[in-house]
C-alpha cells in the first residue's frame, strides 16, 4: 500500500515537472512577449524629421501601415535600411511606410538618411513615448498594421525582401492575393517538394512574397519546382 | 522643490531614486514615491531582469516616465501594471501574480517539501527507525500502540547478520 502511494506521488511529481518543462520547451527565455498582436495600434502624434510637422496615426486611417523603429547606432537597422527603402517604393500606392527614430539624435539621423536614402516618412520620438506604447524591446522592430488600424504582428529582426513582402501581403488583406496563396500552397502540398514542405514558415513566406508581387499560383508552383530541382542537383554527391 | 523632497524621502527609505527626465514635470513627494515603488515592480524591456527604476537604460527611463504620466493621471496601481502587462505580458512583472498557472509555481515548493516529508515518514515507519528519529507518539497512543508495535530487532536476531557471522566463522 505504502509502495503504491510512493509510486503514485513520484509519478505525480514527474508529471508536474514534465508539464512545466513542456510549457517552457522551445521558447527563448530572453524573448520579450508581445501582447499587442490583434489589438488596435496605439495612437501617436509626433514630429516629422524633414519638416517638423506633427503626424498622427489617424492620418493613415484606412491605409495599411508598416511602422519601423530604428536608430543609426544600430547595425542591423543599417542592414535592413535598403530593404525598407525598396519596399516603400515597391508598395508606395498600396501601403504607407513610417520610420520612427528610437533613442537617437536628429542630427545623426538626418546625416544617415541623406547618405543612404530617405524614401520613408521619418518621425522623431525623442522621449520614446511611442516606443513604450508599442512595447518596443529593442531595434530594429517592424509593426504591420491593417487598414482597420489593427496590429498584425511585429518583426523583431532585420527585414529581408521576402519577409517584408510576405508580411505586407498579410496586411493588404486582398482576396485576389489570398486566393493565389491558397492555390499555391495547395499545389505544393500535393507536389511534396523537399525544399518547400507544407506547412512550413519558409514555404509560406516564399509563396506570399511572390503572390504579393503579382505571381499566380501556377507561376509560383512552377518556380518552386524549378528551385527544388536546382537544390536537389546541388545536394547530389 | 518637490523633486528634492521626493529624493530625500526615497533615499531615507533606502529605495534608490530615478528622477524624471528633462522636460517632464516632477510629481509631489507622495506620488513620486509611488512612481518609484511601481518602478521596482516592472521589468526593463531592453535589460536583463532589471527593474525600470534601477536601470540606467534610456528605454527604462521612458518606461518610468510612462508610469509617472499614468500616476499623474490618477490611475490606480493595478491600472498602471495592467498597462504594461497588456503590452509585455506577465513577463514585465518582476513578481509573478499568484493566480492561474502561477499558483502551481507558488505552491509547488511547499507541496514538494510536504511530499518529501511524507515519504521520509513512510520509509522510517516501514524500516522501524530508532525511537529518537521516529515521531514521538502521545502517552495514551503509545500505551495502545505498544503491544502491536514490532519490537526492535537486536543485531543477534538479525538473520542477515547471523548469516554473515556464520560465513565469517567458516
Amino acid at each position: 500500500m505504502n509502495r503504491a502511494i510512493g509510486v503514485g506521488i513520484a509519478l505525480a511529481a514527474t508529471g508536474l515537472i514534465l508539464f512545466v518543462m513542456a510549457k517552457a520547451f522551445g521558447t527563448d527565455p530572453h524573448a520579450v512577449p508581445f501582447m499587442l498582436d490583434g489589438k488596435p495600434a496605439p495612437a501617436f502624434r509626433i514630429k516629422r524629421l524633414d519638416n517638423g510637422e506633427f503626424v498622427s496615426l489617424s492620418d493613415y486611417a484606412g491605409r495599411p501601415l508598416v511602422i519601423n523603429f530604428w536608430a543609426t547606432w544600430c547595425g542591423p537597422c543599417k542592414q535592413e535600411h535598403p530593404v525598407l527603402e525598396a519596399g516603400a517604393k515597391r508598395f508606395a500606392d498600396r501601403v504607407a511606410f513610417l520610420g520612427i527614430v528610437f533613442e537617437d539624435t536628429e542630427e545623426n539621423t538626418k546625416q544617415f538618411l541623406a547618405q543612404h536614402g530617405w524614401s520613408l516618412t521619418q518621425l522623431f520620438d525623442p522621449k520614446s513615448t511611442v516606443a513604450v506604447d508599442y512595447a518596443v524591446a529593442g531595434v530594429p522592430e517592424t509593426y504591420f498594421v491593417t487598414k482597420q488600424g489593427v496590429i498584425r504582428g511585429k518583426y523583431a529582426a532585420p527585414l529581408d525582401d521576402y519577409t517584408l513582402n510576405a508580411r505586407v501581403s498579410e496586411i493588404l488583406e486582398d482576396p485576389a492575393i489570398e486566393a493565389q496563396v491558397k492555390g499555391a500552397l495547395d499545389g505544393l502540398t500535393q507536389a511534396k517538394l523537399a525544399s518547400f514542405p507544407v506547412p512550413a514558415d519558409n514555404t509560406t513566406i516564399f509563396v506570399r512574397a511572390l503572390a504579393v508581387g503579382g505571381q499566380t499560383a501556377e507561376q509560383i508552383l512552377a518556380m518552386a519546382k524549378q528551385s527544388d530541382e536546382l537544390q536537389q542537383k546541388v545536394k547530389q554527391p | 522643490m518637490s523633486t528634492v523632497l521626493a529624493l530625500g524621502l526615497v533615499m531615507v527609505l533606502g529605495q534608490g531614486y530615478a528622477p524624471p527626465r528633462e522636460g517632464q514635470a516632477p510629481l509631489d513627494t507622495e506620488r513620486e514615491a509611488r512612481v518609484q515603488r511601481l518602478g521596482k515592480q516592472l521589468r526593463c524591456a531592453v535589460c536583463q531582469g532589471v527593474a525600470i527604476s534601477d536601470s540606467p537604460a534610456s528605454m527604462a527611463r521612458a518606461q518610468l516616465d510612462k508610469v509617472r504620466e499614468l500616476v499623474a493621471e490618477n490611475k490606480s496601481d493595478q491600472e498602471i501594471l495592467d498597462y504594461f502587462v497588456a503590452r509585455y505580458g506577465e513577463w514585465v512583472l518582476l513578481e509573478p501574480t499568484t493566480g492561474g498557472l502561477n499558483t502551481v509555481l507558488w505552491t509547488a515548493p511547499v507541496g514538494l517539501l510536504a511530499v518529501g516529508l511524507l515519504l521520509i515518514w513512510l520509509q522510517s515507519k516501514k524500516r522501524g527507525l530508532p525511537s529518537e528519529l521516529a515521531p514521538a507518539p502521545s502517552a495514551p497512543d503509545a500505551a495502545k500502540a505498544a503491544p502491536a508495535a514490532p519490537a526492535p530487532q537486536s543485531p543477534d536476531e538479525d538473520p542477515y547478520l547471523a548469516q554473515v557471522r556464520a560465513d565469517l566463522e567458516k
